[in-house]
């Protein structure tokens, strides 16, 4: 800016000088012979670049760029409501710690609206899994239940809760009973953490390479609670693109 | 257009001439467009043939618009209504469909044809590099255009464009909701948004600044290129596929001839990102630099071997991408993500060295044959003009216009049978008899009498272009 600035300075001055120099005679009947024109000018064309910056300053200010308008594309789909919710299963009860049986799992919306248009929208769709006892199913508590997006993070198809199939894991070499698998390319996540063990969302860069969780709790009575989640990478994680999961 | 015509007594020719009189007011007779008398090279103004192709495509978008529905539930019922219930949507549809290729061909062929006579010099880089951006945007505009058939097709093509945000390092999350919003209702609701209004849009205002300020109408090619649209369309009518399912894989089956260079690229396994991304990005740098490299006061492909041996090498590169992310393993009986693989090594390593005996090859064949022809003068030839007699004209537009009466009525009936893609077989013949039948009007030229000599002497258009080309 300043460059340009500079650029267009000497324009003024060398034009405003030329008819400027025929007036001697004019300023010559004046006492003093020291020429004043120059100084006022100096005072005014800083002035003038002074008021210039402050313009381009008050246009930058006007449009208030530091108000992170962005987020007006990136609002996520479970933007508006986010409350506490039950875990609503297909005969009308719900989820319960004392009767959701081991080892098996089942699909819900979240937030559950009763509204076909979102309840079936897939970036709401979410698997509610009771771990094997072997993995820790058998807890009375929240630690036995998993809750993740079901839309694939490799490319977004809908992956499916295997029960009672074992897979090796190939980090410990343990085996895991029951499995996530997708049917698209065959991606596998490991029930505990969601976490991509074979398949291509295996070999994607983390955090690209496990699933948005929700985080659970029980109620006093038992049943499953999902607590309001935040779509972030570092905390539930982006649905259809991953979360980050601490090692 | 060009010519000031004598006044005259048509009321109708009056009312033209009183409203382009008034034209000039408005920027619009800042362009001049030439309508030619006779036969020139349609490779001189495919860009002008690209527009004639936008607009029809703007025409039947519009159309479409009014029975489709951008959503999840509805978006692929709708297709399939349009294409099976709607009088005539069948017709639409199919020249919607086939005119997005034909666009995304012509802009491609535009650009290399600009490229090898080498338009982007004599103060043309402005609109050499809108061309290029236009010609990215229109890529994306059919991107957008068929995933909004929301059926198998679209699920890949969806997929692909996922794996490219999801793969860009550090944007990655808030690029796939910017672009994918979250969710598919609101993903097809933004990419119908870009399909429909913001693509559009910006594509009309970058061809203000595209543009040239003479422009050639060509009336008979712009009607052939149209008619073979819809001739295309009658052999391969769009297909509608299945219905977008994420619980089902896509079947097997490949994106649009444009995007299968991509897919290909990513199919070799390596990172998405750099091989999805920067490497189909090498090839718009390497057009966006051009003309800021070549500097030379030489035009045509002969005089420019680096620049010619450049061209054709990407030419070869492309070609040997696109055919490649055609071919999936027809073994059926392994698994999906094996099928689809391509083995990078052998995928890279022919790149590389059919790019590299590509360049050397024509780079020095044409050093070659340059250092041979030193000193000779180059003849252009022409082909001489086909004149038809006064005689042979009338029997050959008499004969023209019955036969399109018959496709005028073979048409008629065979819509009326349900035979839709010969329909538009038909009309697409029809037009392009009609082009012909311009043609041999345009070119006819009354016997010499000394009368007419003198409008005979004065052919518009061609000249300045011609000469420019020396
Ligand atoms: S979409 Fe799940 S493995 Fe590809």
């Amino acid at each position: 800016m300043s460059q340009s600035e500079k650029k267009n300075e000497p324009k003024p001055t060398a034009s405003s000088t030329a008819p400027v120099a025929p007036k001697p005679a004019a300023s010559a009947a004046r006492p003093s012979p020291v020429p004043k024109q120059p100084l006022p000018r100096v005072q005014a064309s800083g002035r003038r670049s002074f008021l210039k910056f402050m313009g381009a300053v008050g246009g930058i200010l006007g449009i208030t760029p530091f108000i992170p308008f962005g987020a007006f594309f990136t609002a996520s789909a479970t933007t508006g409501k986010q409350e506490a919710q039950k875990i609503l299963l297909p005969d009308g009860s719900f989820a319960n710690v004392k009767t959701f049986p081991p080892d098996s799992a089942v699909i819900f919306p979240y937030p559950r609206t009763g509204d076909e248009r979102f309840d079936s929208e897939p970036f709401r769709r979410f698997m509610l899994i009771r771990l094997a006892p072997q993995e820790g199913g058998g807890q009375n508590d929240a630690s036995a239940f998993r809750a993740y997006s079901m839309v694939c993070v490799h490319l977004w198809c809908l992956w499916d809760y295997k029960p009672g199939r074992q897979v090796q894991d190939p980090k410990t070499g343990r085996t895991i009973v029951g499995n996530m698998e997708c049917p698209c390319h065959g991606s596998n996540y490991r029930v505990t953490d969601g976490v991509a063990i074979y398949g291509p969302a295996s070999l994607q860069t983390p955090p690209n390479n496990a699933q948005p969780m929700l985080d659970l709790s029980i109620d006093s009575e038992g049943f499953v609670v999902v607590n309001p989640p935040t779509y972030t990478v570092d905390r539930n994680g982006i649905i259809g693109y991953g979360r980050k999961v601490q090692a | 257009m060009a010519e000031k015509s004598k006044p005259s007594s048509n009321l109708i020719v009056k009312l033209l001439l009183w409203i382009i009189d008034r034209l000039e007011r408005t920027i619009f007779l800042g362009i001049k467009i030439t309508l030619p008398r006779k036969f020139l090279s349609p490779l001189g103004f495919l860009g002008m043939l690209t527009f004639v192709v936008f607009v029809i495509l703007g025409v039947t978008g519009a159309v479409l618009m009014l029975y489709y529905e951008p959503s999840t539930a509805n978006a692929f019922d709708d297709v399939e209504n349009i294409q099976e219930n709607i009088p005539y949507g069948f017709l639409i549809r199919n020249i919607h469909y086939h005119g997005s290729n034909a666009m995304v061909f012509l802009a491609v062929a535009h650009l290399y044809y600009q490229y090898f006579s080498g338009r982007y010099k004599i103060r043309n880089e402005i609109i050499w590099v809108t061309g290029l951006i236009l010609g990215v945007i229109t890529v994306l505009e059919a991107f957008t255009g068929y995933d909004l058939l929301y059926n198998d097709r679209a699920e890949l093509a969806v997929s692909i464009g996922v794996s490219l945000t999801n793969a860009s390092p550090v944007i990655g999350p808030v690029l796939q909701q910017f672009i994918w919003g979250s969710g598919f209702s609101e993903f097809i609701i933004r990419l119908y948004a870009l399909h429909v209004f913001v693509i559009p849009l910006m594509m009309t205002v970058l061809m203000l600044f595209h543009f040239p300020r003479f422009l050639v109408l060509d009336i008979p090619i712009s009607t052939a290129v149209v008619g073979a649209i819809l001739v295309v369309g009658g052999l391969m009518p769009a297909e509608l596929g299945v219905k977008f399912d994420p619980n089902f894989p896509p079947g097997i089956t490949v994106p649009e001839w444009y995007l299968t260079g991509l897919y290909a690229f990513i199919r070799t396994g390596y990172d998405k990102f750099f091989t999805g991304g920067v490497l189909p990005l090498l090839l718009i740098l390497m057009f966006l630099v051009v003309p800021f490299i070549d500097r030379g006061r030489k035009f045509t492909w002969k005089d420019r071997p680096f620049f010619t041996a450049l061209g054709l090498t990407s030419i070869a590169q492309i070609l040997i991408t696109t055919v490649w992310g055609f071919y999936i393993d027809p073994d059926s009986s392994k698994p999906t993500v094996l099928r689809l693989f391509i083995e990078p090594v052998s995928f890279y390593t022919l790149l590389i060295l059919s790019s590299a005996a590509m360049f050397v090859v024509t780079y020095s064949y044409m050093r070659a044959k340059a250092a041979l022809n030193v000193g000779k003068k180059r003849v252009i030839t022409r082909p001489k003009p086909i004149t038809l007699s006064t005689r042979w004209t009338t029997i050959s537009v008499v004969l023209l216009v019955i036969f399109e009466i018959y496709l005028n009525i073979a048409a008629y009936m065979s819509y009326n049978a349900k035979l839709w893609n010969l329909t538009l077989f038909e009309i697409g013949a029809a037009f392009m008899v009609f082009a012909v039948l311009f043609h041999i009007v345009r070119a006819y030229q009354p016997p010499m009498t000394p009368i007419t000599t003198a409008v005979a002497a004065k052919p518009p258009g061609a000249p300045a272009v011609r000469a420019a080309e020396k």
